[in-house]
């Protein structure tokens, strides 16, 4: 039970580290970036290869995956969403989906669809505690979800960059007006968001070992409804709706039905938009004209 | 030469042309009211000098220089401060931190100056500083529009309808700011429907009439101009 309660934790946090940069980009872009979860996919490569063909250290393939990441969230949106800043969101959602395909098919060339055996960055140990059993992997995505959430939630609240930001996601206009450069707002945005995919990539390989240039998708997509569960646009509306994700799956998994825990979880998910149409933590605001 | 000179401008909305080359200037120093009927081209007049509506046609020239094409959060560096139509704070923001971001481009070391003398500007805006903006009353918003503005400490103001939806007492607390505004030095051009209140502070004025300026003086004669009486005092 209590075991079971971690590892939802913990697959919950690499949920709620995705679904921050779904719910960052959507906040400030009001667009569905249908990359990002192929982002995470390149995340585990990066540091696959790091570690594998280059011998690196794990911290080295960490960084790594993160620096490449950041720049290509940063270079997706200046070639593929910038030009359609104006264009109608459908464009924008089909311009993502194809992206999406575009990274998949690029680590398709690039890596083949073989699968490749990750080697978990902090080792395959564990702590038994009673009938408690956590793995070192749990204990370290836990850990790092916390200070992600502490950092994040720090940047957006006290920094003027991270007021910038909510300025921005709030009213571009005028925020252009006070001097803040939105084309400026919106990759960093991104750059934080990719950033945060690869440390998610990494978490996620580490934990489920086996990579393949469509390791990204569903990851990308659970967490994506993560950040629509828990009210997207919201940073702790992501978190809880990660979290809660994480754990429903992992009980679904082991009390209910292997098979059908996808299913649970997005039958939880349809019962909570019908009660709460905007997310757990969502905001009730309406379109404004 | 004049501090802000608009010439012969040119702006669409697509295939709508809203602007159809209009000429003003303002000199340093002035209060300059820009008057007219609702849909006349006031907010995009307004909107084209700051950047965020790109002119077809025409210059804007700030200072001699020409900052038609500036990209939009460069122009508030220059010294040229909007305070929008209908306010536009940022609601979730609270009020302190909407006049921190007024004071975006400034050194970190001066805003806590400028937010001592913004606070004693509108002292309201003191008592509700930890409140967020959103939750103050419309007269409230137009304060912190107007605080947040002179955050960036203007050479030029820009006001768009500042009036606007505000019970009489409101009107008459923002037009008193107004004055003492221009009273310290910094030069107003503003846009209002209420056009007896805007020509009474004014030191000139333009009217605006769907994209083109028809009459244009001194502020005192164009009170008294039956045209305008008619057409704009409702009398
Ligand atoms: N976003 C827009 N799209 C299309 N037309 C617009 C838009 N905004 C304003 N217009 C048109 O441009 C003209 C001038 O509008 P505006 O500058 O808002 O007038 P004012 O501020 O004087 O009331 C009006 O005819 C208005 O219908
Ligand atoms: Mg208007």
């Amino acid at each position: 039970m209590i075991s079971n309660l971690i590892a939802g934790i913990s697959l919950g946090s690499i949920y709620a580290i995705i679904a921050l940069g779904y719910t960052m980009v959507y906040g400030i872009a009001k667009m569905l970036n249908f990359a990002h979860g192929d982002v995470i996919m390149v995340g585990g490569y990066m540091c696959f290869c790091a570690t594998f063909y280059l011998g690196l250290p794990p911290l080295a393939g960490v960084l790594l995956a993160v620096v490449v990441c950041t720049l290509l969230g940063v270079t997706i949106e200046r070639l593929a969403y910038k030009p359609l800043r104006s264009a109608p969101a459908l464009a924008v959602l089909i311009t993502a989906i194809g992206m999406s395909y575009f990274l998949q098919n690029a680590a398709l060339l690039l890596w083949t669809a073989n699968p490749k055996t990750f080697t978990s960055i902090v080792g395959y140990g564990s702590i038994q505690m009673g009938d408690v059993h956590i793995t070192h992997v749990a204990m370290v995505t836990i850990a790092v979800c916390v200070v992600i959430m502490v950092a994040l939630t720090l940047f957006t609240n006290k920094t003027k960059m991270g007021t910038a930001m909510r300025a921005v996601s709030e009213d571009k206009g005028a925020a252009q007006l006070m001097g803040i450069s939105v084309n400026r707002t919106i990759s960093l945005t991104f750059a934080i968001g990719s950033g945060l995919a690869a440390i998610a990539g990494v978490l996620l390989c580490s934990a489920y070992p086996m990579l393949v240039p469509t390791t990204g998708s569903m990851p990308g997509i659970k967490a994506f409804t993560a950040a629509v569960f828990g009210g997207i646009g919201s940073i702790p509306g992501a978190m809880l709706g990660g979290i809660l994700l994480g754990v429903i799956e992992i009980f679904s998994k082991a009390y209910i039905s292997q098979e059908l825990s996808d299913a649970i979880v997005f039958a939880v998910l349809i019962i909570v938009l019908l009660v709460k149409p905007a997310g757990l933590l969502g905001k009730q605001v309406s379109e404004k004209v | 030469m004049a501090m802000l000179e608009v010439k012969d401008l040119h702006v669409y909305y697509g295939l709508i042309h809203a602007l159809h080359g209009i000429s003003f200037e303002v000199n340093e120093g002035e209060v300059v009211a820009l008057i007219g009927a609702n849909g006349a081209g006031k907010t995009t007049t307004l909107h084209t000098i700051t950047g965020l509506l790109q002119a077809k046609g025409g210059t804007v020239v700030f200072d001699g220089q020409d900052i038609t094409r500036k990209p939009g959060h460069a122009i508030v560096r220059l010294g040229i401060s909007h305070v929008p139509e209908g306010r536009r704070v940022f609601s979730n923001l609270t009020v302190a931190e909407n006049l921190q971001m007024g004071a975006y481009t400034r050194p970190k070391g001066e805003v806590a100056g400028s937010l001592e003398e913004v606070y004693e500007w509108f002292p309201r805006l003191r008592e509700r500083k930890n409140q967020a903006a959103g939750t103050l009353s419309g007269g409230e918003q137009q304060m912190l529009a107007m605080g947040r503005a002179m955050m960036s400490r203007p050479r030029i103001l820009l006001m768009d309808e500042p009036s606007m939806g505000l019970s009489p007492l409101f009107v008459g607390e923002i037009f008193k700011i107004i004055e003492k505004v221009s009273a310290a030095g910094t030069t107003v051009l503003l846009v209002e429907q209420n056009a007896k209140k805007a020509l009474s502070i004014a030191d000139r004025a333009y009217v605006l009439e769907t994209g083109t300026i028809g009459k244009s003086g001194k502020a005192s004669e164009l009170l008294n101009d039956d045209a305008i009486k008619k057409a704009y005092l409702g009398e």
